[in-house]
């Protein structure tokens, strides 16, 4: 990676970027501003009451101890994916800093000028508006901005969840281990941070009252100037108000429009295939596609699947049947299909398309030199020679029972080191020697890039990962163009294709969506 | 008119306030003083209701404060705290005009009646109405902080230590700016305080509280004069008359049974008088009249001892009445007069005489403490 590369990668994206900073602009005012509306009554109601003070900023406190990440994994199966937990995750690490900047801002003013306010016959409002709020306002404001920079890193955070913004960008280039991606996300976030904080700042100045500065700092000024500045400051936030809340109400008045959301998972041929169903319906209909992409794995996706947070995405039998439905582990193809499919429809209400084309299996794949070495070629052979490898994995592989524990438990597979690795850096670390052997995908575009070699299962050990798509029931018959739309994508998609479209994405560095409209159109189907 | 009836008040077990009846007359400054922990705040706040009474009752020109709205009884009272209690966050302008505002003024008179405020105290408007109260000095502060509690007009003011974190020099400014103002506008001002000079100096009545009850409620004058019990008196302070001459009357400290002869006599008989007595004059009387002086300068020249008096009698002499304070007497008279100074009664019968020796006495004694009195006897 050099600076020409991320220079070419960000002159490529600048639009989508633009778009995603926006995005991000949008969720953390939205966020900050209910924080604000939370966190500065709740800062005053308990003012009144210390206990209950102490008790609401140590849960405060504890709130904000959590992991973000772990915060949105909590909150995901109760309120769902996209921007509504974001927003909530991001809304209980604001709080904080505005309850406690709030309470300290109020409880720190003299109690002498309190008794005075009453003294000259000011009402509770009177006081609360023309005396406390204006001299605790240096502290709120403050709290605020802290709020505000810690809004905008947490929303990062938010693309784990489907909610746009360049935490999306950050977590793509996670996904499919492209540090240029990851910087133009965390790039223009951190640049987003400084900002932020300086027009807070210079908010902060504006409105903290020149009495409560330094004496020495103190600039008098005249009524209307003091206008002046007021209509100023409430101009500027006006226009921080503007950008959420517009967009808010454009959103309720889209509603009426006929509208699904496609969901994917978090990875290059999910998001491919995302933008493939996404620009096929958009292209072929007059339906609005949402995209609620780059969601944290499959049941994930499925419970924003079964909660109409998504209308459909798309997953592998291997996947929904084990692990979506609990079914035993299968390895008859038909039959595994056969039962998603069922149970799906019986259960759930979702509609199983028939199996795309092509299939994202489990091939364990071993470095050209470790094949070399010891002689590997098919599963058996691992299984004899596996007290010599290191094995490094996904962490999804050591931990699913029809994976790595299967094989420990069925052929007393026992690897001389096993190390959990995400994504593409599983890839990196074989390439690199670190590691032996991987569980590479059949269509991942690094088997080919790095030159692994697949071991055969001759062991019938991997059950069937054909592609399917998931779609809500009450989506079709709301929308009943799109069954035969979306028929048009079964059994059209072989895994030398799939395999071809990764490539281009992780390797070439092609936009998903661009390699989606690309195939689309080879195959006449825009 | 304030009248407290049986007010009481207390805070959790102890009780501050144990049925307090008091009467403030309309357009009287009132101190009320007493040691820390007396009551005399609470008292105050009972007033406007920061601290409203548990019992007993407070009528304002007759109408219970416990009936009114709370914001419209406050309205209607100034109040000035320690320090001027000003709101840091708005100018000298402004936080006269948020009671303004509050009083229902029209915007368009509010400037000007905020300039009138600031000039009642002292302060120049264009100087001072856009600062804020941590660009002025203390005594500034409380200025606006007075003028503050004036801006509404209200019928009746209360002040909680309104001067006491001032220095001393500020402080003497400031009590005298509020003696005027109070003068000039008539209004009944309830004055909390711990200092019995500013006591003494601004109030027309002063009340003592002690554990929560009145103690002793009389003029000033009457205070330093004949303290109610010994901690009013310990309050007071032995010297505390001395320091305050205008409370001091001529009778006070007028020697009694001045050498004094009748018109008849001779001016050997005069010089004997004189002689016994180690004086320089003698007063003339008939039928305890005060007829004349006769100066012992005036008789040396003359041989004739025998010669009447008559001749002698003079009149250049300054008298004074026995009420005369001895402010008053030290105002007016001649610095370089020496001798005599008669003190009469209003029908012009001769009590006592005063000298100039005694007036210095009298003034000195204020910085007398007892140890300086018991060095006297000793050998200097």
């Amino acid at each position: 990676m050099t600076l020409n590369t991320l220079w070419t990668a960000f002159l490529d994206r600048r639009g989508e970027i633009w778009e995603l900073f926006l995005q991000h602009v949008d969720l953390s005012t939205m966020a900050v501003l209910l924080s604000l509306l939370i966190g500065v009554p709740l800062g005053l109601l308990i003012t009144k009451n210390r206990p209950a003070a102490a008790a609401v900023i140590g849960l405060a406190n504890v709130l904000q101890s959590i992991p973000s990440l772990a915060l949105l994994a909590f909150l995901v199966p109760f309120i769902g994916i996209g921007e509504k937990p974001a927003i909530l995750m991001v809304v209980l690490y604001a709080l904080l800093p505005i309850i406690k900047n709030t309470y300290t801002g109020i409880t720190s003013i003299d109690p002498k000028l309190l008794e005075a306010a009453d003294g000259i016959g000011l009402t509770r409002l009177q006081r609360l508006f023309r005396v406390e709020l204006p001299m605790a306002m240096p502290f709120l404001m403050a709290g605020v901005r802290i709020s505000a920079v810690g809004a905008v890193g947490t929303v990062t955070i938010a693309a784990f969840a489907g909610a746009k913004g360049l935490g999306w960008l950050i977590s793509l280039g996670l996904n499919g281990n492209d540090p240029n991606l990851v910087l133009l996300g965390a790039i223009p976030a951190s640049i987003l941070a400084l900002l932020v904080d300086l027009v807070l700042s210079t908010l902060e100045k504006g409105v903290t009252a020149e009495g409560l500065k330094s004496p020495e700092k103190i600039v008098l000024r005249s009524r209307a100037q003091k206008r002046r500045r007021a209509l100023v400051a409430a101009a500027l936030c006006t226009v921080l108000l503007t950008v959420p809340v517009g967009s808010a109400a454009a959103g309720a008045l889209d509603a009426s429009q006929k509208r699904i959301t496609v969901g994917t998972s978090n990875f290059t041929e999910a998001i491919v295939l995302g933008y493939i169903y996404e620009t096929l319906i958009e292209e072929n209909t007059d339906i609005q596609v949402e995209e609620r992409f780059n969601l944290n794995g499959s049941p994930l996706s499925f419970s924003a699947l079964e909660r109409g947070d998504i209308d459909m995405f798309t997953d592998y039998t291997g996947i929904a049947g084990p692990i979506l439905l609990g079914l035993p582990t299968e390895t008859d193809t038909q039959k595994v299909y056969d039962d998603v499919a069922r149970l799906m429809r019986d259960e759930h209400g979702v509609a199983v398309s028939a199996p795309l084309g092509f299939s994202n299996e489990y091939v364990i794949s071993a470095s050209p030199e470790a094949a070399a070495s010891y002689g590997l070629d098919t599963l058996s052979d691992l299984v004899d020679n596996a007290q010599f490898l290191r094995f490094g994995c996904t962490t999804a592989f050591t931990q699913r029972e029809d994976c790595l524990p299967k094989m420990e438990s069925q052929f007393g597979i026992h690897f001389k080191e096993v190390v959990g690795l995400e994504g593409n850096i599983r890839y990196q670390a074989i390439d690199s020697g670190e590691v032996d052997v991987t569980d590479a995908y059949s269509t991942d575009a690094m088997t080919v890039k790095v030159k692994l070699i697949p071991l055969t299962d001759d062991l019938g050990f991997f059950p069937p990962y054909q592609a399917i798509n998931l779609a809500r029931q009450d989506t079709l018959d709301r929308y009943p163009e799109l069954v035969p739309l979306l028929a048009r994508l079964e059994g059209g998609i072989t895994t030398e294709e799939m395999a071809r479209m990764n490539y281009e994405v992780d390797v070439e560095g092609k936009n998903p969506k661009d390699v989606a409209v690309a195939f689309l159109t080879g195959k006449g189907l825009i | 008119m304030i009248e407290f009836q049986n007010v009481a008040k207390s805070y959790k077990s102890k009780t501050v306030l144990k049925g307090v009846s008091l009467t403030v007359q309309t357009g009287e400054l009132v101190a009320l003083i007493g040691a820390s922990g007396c009551g005399k705040t609470t008292l105050l706040k009972t007033v406007n209701r920061l601290g409203p009474a548990d019992s007993g009752e407070i009528l304002l020109d007759g109408r219970p404060v416990s009936q009114l709205p709370l914001a419209a009884l406050r309205r209607g009272i100034g109040y000035v705290v320690q320090d001027g209690g000003l709101f840091p966050h708005l100018t000298v302008e402004e936080n006269l005009e948020l009671v303004l505002k509050n009083a229902k003024v029209p915007a368009a008179g509010r400037t000007a009646r905020a300039a009138e405020l600031l000039q009642m105290v002292e302060l120049q408007p264009d100087e001072y109405r856009m600062l804020y109260p941590c660009q002025l000095s203390g005594g500034q502060r409380q200025r606006v902080g007075v003028a503050r509690a004036f801006a509404a007009d209200p019928a009746l003011i209360l002040m909680d230590e309104p001067f006491s974190a001032l220095d001393p020099l500020t402080r003497a400014e400031l009590q005298d700016t509020l003696a005027a103002l109070q003068r000039h506008t008539g209004k009944t001002i309830l004055f909390v305080t711990h200092d019995m000079d500013e006591a003494v100096k601004l109030a027309q009545r002063i009340c003592f509280l002690e554990n929560g009850r009145v103690v002793q409620y009389d003029t000033p004058e009457n205070v330093l004069r004949s303290p109610a019990d010994g901690y009013v008196a310990d309050f007071v302070g032995k010297n505390r008359l001395w320091g305050n001459p205008e409370f001091i009357k001529a009778r006070d400290i007028m020697k009694k049974n001045p050498s004094r002869i009748s018109r008849g006599r001779s001016v050997l008989q005069a010089l004997q008088v004189m002689n016994h007595s180690g004086v320089d004059s003698v007063l003339v009387t008939r039928a305890g009249q005060l007829e004349g002086v006769v100066w012992l300068a005036d008789l040396q020249k003359f041989k004739d001892y025998r010669a009447p008096l008559d001749n002698f009698i003079s009149q250049d002499y300054v008298s004074v009445y026995e009420d005369t304070s001895l402010q008053k007497i030290i105002d007016t008279i001649d610095y370089n007069i020496s001798g005599v100074i008669p003190v009469l009664s209003h029908k012009g019968e001769l009590l006592g005489y005063l000298t100039k020796s005694i007036l210095l006495a009298t003034l000195s004694k204020q910085y007398e403490t007892p140890e300086t009195q018991s060095e006297r006897s000793g050998v200097i």
